[in-house]
Order: structure tokens, then sequence, then C-alpha cells
């Protein structure tokens, strides 16, 4: 009986680990495959500057680069305000009450909204309402809407973790509840808060359904467009990778497949780095306040 | 003190002047932290703001489908021509059965799939193997989290669908609801491991400790006592990996095969997994490039938008009762 039960025991605690071990080989070719396709491209510099090349070989990502990187600049102006004030809100001044528990539904809603629906809503809201064509100032308020709720959640966990005292230490010595946040806070939340705000714009980097239907110009020819006027559309890297299935038949672009190899890998490798980034600075925080 | 009087006359104006500036400043500093308080409550209510714009504008847009294609048409019907009516003089149909049928299923599939591995996953990270977990698997958690569900699609495109293609009956490509499946699964397992994670780690070490001194082993201890209390978490994080699932377009759009017929189960069986097959959300990308010249194709979308946002409510909602039920066990 109890051997019976040891050898179940062995087996079924074997089968998770198996299936555990499974998933992570899983993720990990994942990663080595999409880099290991696309290596050609990442080492190739012109691939980085020149635009994309319907006709011939010789691709490049330089206007989506551009335009991924001005949509996810010009959205965070939005979103870093907005979502820390939201923040600062939960954590400092919220009560128990059903008016807070209305917000904090709102945001959990929000969070869950599927991106495609948020491009829908974009569409009608920044584009049709306002007589205007996708943008890149639509596709940044529309992954605004999508990124708000994580900016809130991320400000209030940052804001939260500061040890009480700080608070009280401040509010002691006579200064007000909105110095002790400018002046004591958020100051101390700051490691915290950069982390938050560098996976915020990991999220964004790697959103395509809202932008298509906001930003994109359906196009991967044709715009070699460094403007800098937020009212001009472009697709972005991840637009493209969509872009790519379905407008470039394998047959008529030779060299489809490989841009899009390209595309996937570079993908891969700023989330990444976006992501060891935000650690690292995680670390270098948690050690600095063993110090003091 | 000694000075001022030393100084005559000015003194008792010069006493006056800092406290009056004393008072000025702790007004406008009071002034200032009022300001602040509301300029914060303001943002955080721009939450609702926000939700309450998306059923407006959505609602806005889809009430033109309700008079011209109606709501029988759209729930009741599979046939699916919403561009048959533009320029051709041929006329449209707008049921949307299969997108419908079609989410479902491929949220199904993916579900059944995940669920095991990402269970284990949680088990092995917060029971069996803590340290190994902590290293190895909660970070690559975090990192898969972070990979755009895009460049899921696409792995499922070029690596996916060749493999499918040799289970496929002959003459299938390998796109459809299992290869969209298992794209599914792979990008919500990170979001339900996660959440029963840390409903296991959150469990009193006293349950563990008193199954295992009662002599169940680790396995028993598990199943009967650890999963068991860990429930809450493990639904919420089903729920909300169902409402991602859901809610993917463009990753499921590279793989499903986007064909708006309806699977025959009855004579197919099982093979109907591999028959391409479309989505709600595939269906509304599908619609992109005409969203201004096909009004009502685009009316059509709209009301599927609604759609997947009562089910985005309906999800938030079960968590709610789910966890509110669960503290109230406590």
């Amino acid at each position: 009986m109890t051997r019976r039960l040891r050898i179940q025991d062995r087996i079924a605690i074997g089968a998770l680990r198996g299936m555990v071990v499974v998933l992570l080989a899983l993720l990990v070719w994942m990663v080595v495959f999409l880099l290991v396709q696309g290596w050609s491209e990442l080492t190739r510099l012109a691939f980085y500057s020149s635009p994309p090349n319907i006709a011939g070989p010789g691709s490049g990502v330089g206007p989506q680069l551009f335009n991924t990187v001005y949509v996810l600049v010009l959205s965070m102006l939005f979103t870093v305000p907005l979502g820390l004030a939201g923040g600062i809100y939960f954590a400092e001044y919220a009560g128990t009450g059903r008016f807070t528990n209305l917000l904090r539904r709102a945001s959990e809603t929000l969070a869950t909204l599927p991106s495609i629906v948020v491009g829908l809503f974009g569409y009608a809201l920044f584009v049709q309402a306002t007589h205007s064509h996708p943008s890149r100032l639509a596709a940044a308020l529309s992954l605004t809407v999508i990124n708000l709720p994580y900016m809130v959640r991320v400000s209030e966990d940052a804001l939260r973790a500061l040890p009480e005292g700080l608070r009280e230490g401040s509010l002691a010595l006579g200064a007000t509840r909105s110095q002790t946040i400018a002046r004591v806070l958020l100051p101390a939340a700051m490691p915290a808060l950069i982390t938050g705000v560098i996976l915020a714009a990991g999220r964004v980097f790697g959103e395509a359904a809202a932008i298509l239907f906001t930003g994109s110009n359906f196009a991967l020819t044709a715009h070699s467009n460094y403007s800098l006027s937020p009212l001009d559309s472009g697709d972005t890297l991840a637009v493209d990778l969509y872009v790519f299935r379905t407008q470039a038949e394998p047959s008529a672009v030779p060299d489809a497949r490989q841009y899009a190899d390209g595309v996937a890998a570079l993908l891969i490798v700023v989330v990444l780095l976006f992501n060891v980034g935000a650690r690292a600075l995680g670390r270098v925080a948690v050690r600095r306040g063993r110090h003091k | 003190m000694i000075e001022t009087s030393a100084g005559g006359g000015p003194a008792p104006s010069a006493s006056a002047a800092p406290a009056a500036g004393v008072h000025a400043i702790r007004r406008r500093s009071r002034v200032l932290d009022q300001l602040s308080h509301r300029a914060v409550a303001a943002a955080a209510a721009a939450n609702v703001l926000l939700i309450l714009l998306v059923v407006v504008f959505l609602a806005l847009r889809a009430a033109p489908g309700l008079k011209s294609i109606g709501l029988g048409q759209l729930f009741g019907s599979a046939d699916w021509q919403p561009d048959a009516g533009i320029g051709f003089g041929g006329s449209s149909a707008f049921g949307a059965l299969a997108p419908i049928l079609g989410s479902f299923a491929v949220v199904l599939v993916g579900l059944l799939i995940a669920v095991p591995f990402a269970t284990s996953a949680a088990v092995v990270l917060a029971e069996t193997n803590p340290r190994v977990g902590e290293r190895f698997i909660r970070p690559a958690v975090e990192v898969f989290v972070g990979i755009p569900s895009v460049v899921y699609g696409y792995v499922g495109f070029i690596a996916l669908l060749p493999i499918m293609r040799h289970l496929a009956p002959p003459g299938r490509d390998g796109s459809g609801v299992l290869a969209a499946g298992i794209v599914l699964a792979i990008m919500i397992i990170p979001t339900i491991a996660s959440i029963t994670a840390d409903g296991l780690l959150a469990i009193p070490v006293a349950l563990r400790e008193g199954s295992l001194a009662l002599g169940a082993t680790r396995w028993q201890t598990i199943r009967r006592v650890l999963l068991p209390a860990a429930r809450p978490a493990l639904v919420t994080g089903i729920v909300l990996g169902f409402a991602r699932a859901m809610g993917e377009a463009l990753a499921v759009a590279l793989v499903i095969g986007d064909v708006n017929v309806i699977p025959n189960v009855r004579s197919e069986g099982l093979r109907a997994l591999f028959e391409p097959f479309t989505t709600m959300t595939v269906t509304i990308t599908d619609g992109v490039d005409k969203l201004a010249i096909n009004p009502d194709g685009t009316a059509a979308r709209y009301m599927l938008a609604l759609v997947l946002l009562v089910v985005t409510f309906i999800s938030i909602v079960v968590v709610r009762m789910v966890l509110r039920r669960a503290e109230s066990r406590r």
C-alpha cells in the first residue's frame, strides 16, 4: 500500500516536472529559432536603415523602426503622467468606498479589453469622429488606452511598496500630503517606477492589432517616411509581421520571408533587452535600498 | 529680539511680516494640496470615462447594423458575405455564427492544452522545486508574457503549420482550430501559471505540513489539499486566460486559415480540428481595409466588437465573484 503510494508519488511529480521541462524547452527553442532565422538580417547594417522593398532584395525596416519608436514615445508621453497620477490616487488617497471600488473595476476592465476592440474604438473616436485618417497620434492615443491600466497598477505598487515610516516622517515634519508625495515618495519609488515604464514601453513595442486600425497605412512600400508630423500614418514593426502574411504573397515577393524573419527576430531582441534592462534596474534599486 | 529693539521703529511690522508670509505659504500649500488631490482623482476617474467612451462609441457605430442587418441574422445565420453588396450589385449577408462558434472553439482547445501545462508549472514553481522555479520558471514566464502576440502567431505560421500539414488529412494546409488553439495555449500558459503559483504560495504552511504529518505523500498533498485550496487563483487565471485568448486577433489570424464556413463536426469528427475556420477577432481584422467603404460590414464588425466587450465584462464579474467567495470563506 505505502509502496504503491510512493511509486504513484514519484510518477506524478516526475510527470509534473517533465511537463515543465517540455514547456521551458519549447519557449527557449522559440527564441533561439527566431534569432537563428533572423540572424542574417539582424547582422546586416542596411536592414536598419533602408526602406522595405517589395520589388527586389535588400529590404529594411528603417521607416518602420522610426515609426515604432515615434509612436512609442508619443504614447508614453500620455501614458506616464496619466498613469502615474492614477497610481498616486489609488496608493495615497483612495479609501475603501464604493467610488474607489468603481474606479478599480473600471481599471481592471480596461486592462482586460481586447486590443482589437480598442482598435475599433480608436478608429471610431480618434479617426472617424475627428474626420481625419489613421495617424501616429491616433495610434498613440489608442495605445494609451491599452497601457493606462498597466501604468496605474505599476505606479500604485511602487508607492505601496515604500515603508510607512517614510510617509509618516514627512508628514510629522509638517509637509503636506502633496509635498510628501512629490518630494519624498516619488523620488524613493523612482527605480520601481522606471522599471514599470520600461515594461510598459515594451508592451507598446509589440502591440499590433490596435495600430492596424488607427495608425497603419497598409503598405509595405511607399513610405520611406521619416517626417516628424504626428498626423502622418505608418506601419510599426509588429504590424508588418501581420501584413507580411496577408498582403505580400510569398511567391510575388522573393525576400518577404527573409524580411519577416528579420522583423520577428528584432522584436524578440528588443523585448528581451527591455526585460533585462528593467530587471537590472530593479536589482540595483534593491541593492541601494539595503545600503540605507 | 535684541536687534529689532535696537533698530527701533520698524520692529512690530518686521515681526508681523514673516508671520503673514508663513500664513500665505501655508495657505498656498493647502490649496496646492487640494488641487493635486483633485488632479490625481480625476486621472483615476479617467478609467471610468474611458470605459464609458468605449461602450458609447462601439454602440454608436454598431447601431446602424441593428436596422440594416438585425440581431436575428447576425446571431442566427452562418452566411457571411460582407462585401458582396458593394459595387457589384449583389447582396451582402452578415450571419456571424461561424466566427462566434470559432472563437469559442479555439479558446476551448487552447484552454484544454494550456491548463495542464500551466498548473504543472505553478506546482513545480511553488511546491516541488521552488529554487529552480524562482531562478528559471518565473523569469521565463515574465519574458514570455512580454513577447508580442503577433510574434507567437508568426512562429505558428512558419514552424507550427508545416508540422500540422503532416498531421492533417490530405489536401489541408495545416491551418485551423487546432493550430490556433496551440498558439493561444502557449500565449496564455504564462498568465494562468503565474496567477496559480501566487495562489499556491499564499496557502498557509500549516495546511501543507498538516497533510504531510498525517502521512500523505507529496502528490496526495498537492492534489487533495493544495490545489483545492488554490482553486480560486486557478479559476481566476483560467478566466483571465480565457479573456485574453478570446480577444487575441493577429496571432490567431496567422494560423487559422480564415474561412467563414463551419466545419461539419458530425461527418468529420476530430478531423474538423484541421479545417480552416475563423473567429470574431479574425473577422473584425479582415475588414480593416474596408472600414470606410463598406458601412454595413463595418457595423457588423462593431456588433462583434460589442460581443467581445460583453465577454470581457462577464469575465471580470466572474473573477470578482470567485475572489469574493474565496475571501468570505476565510
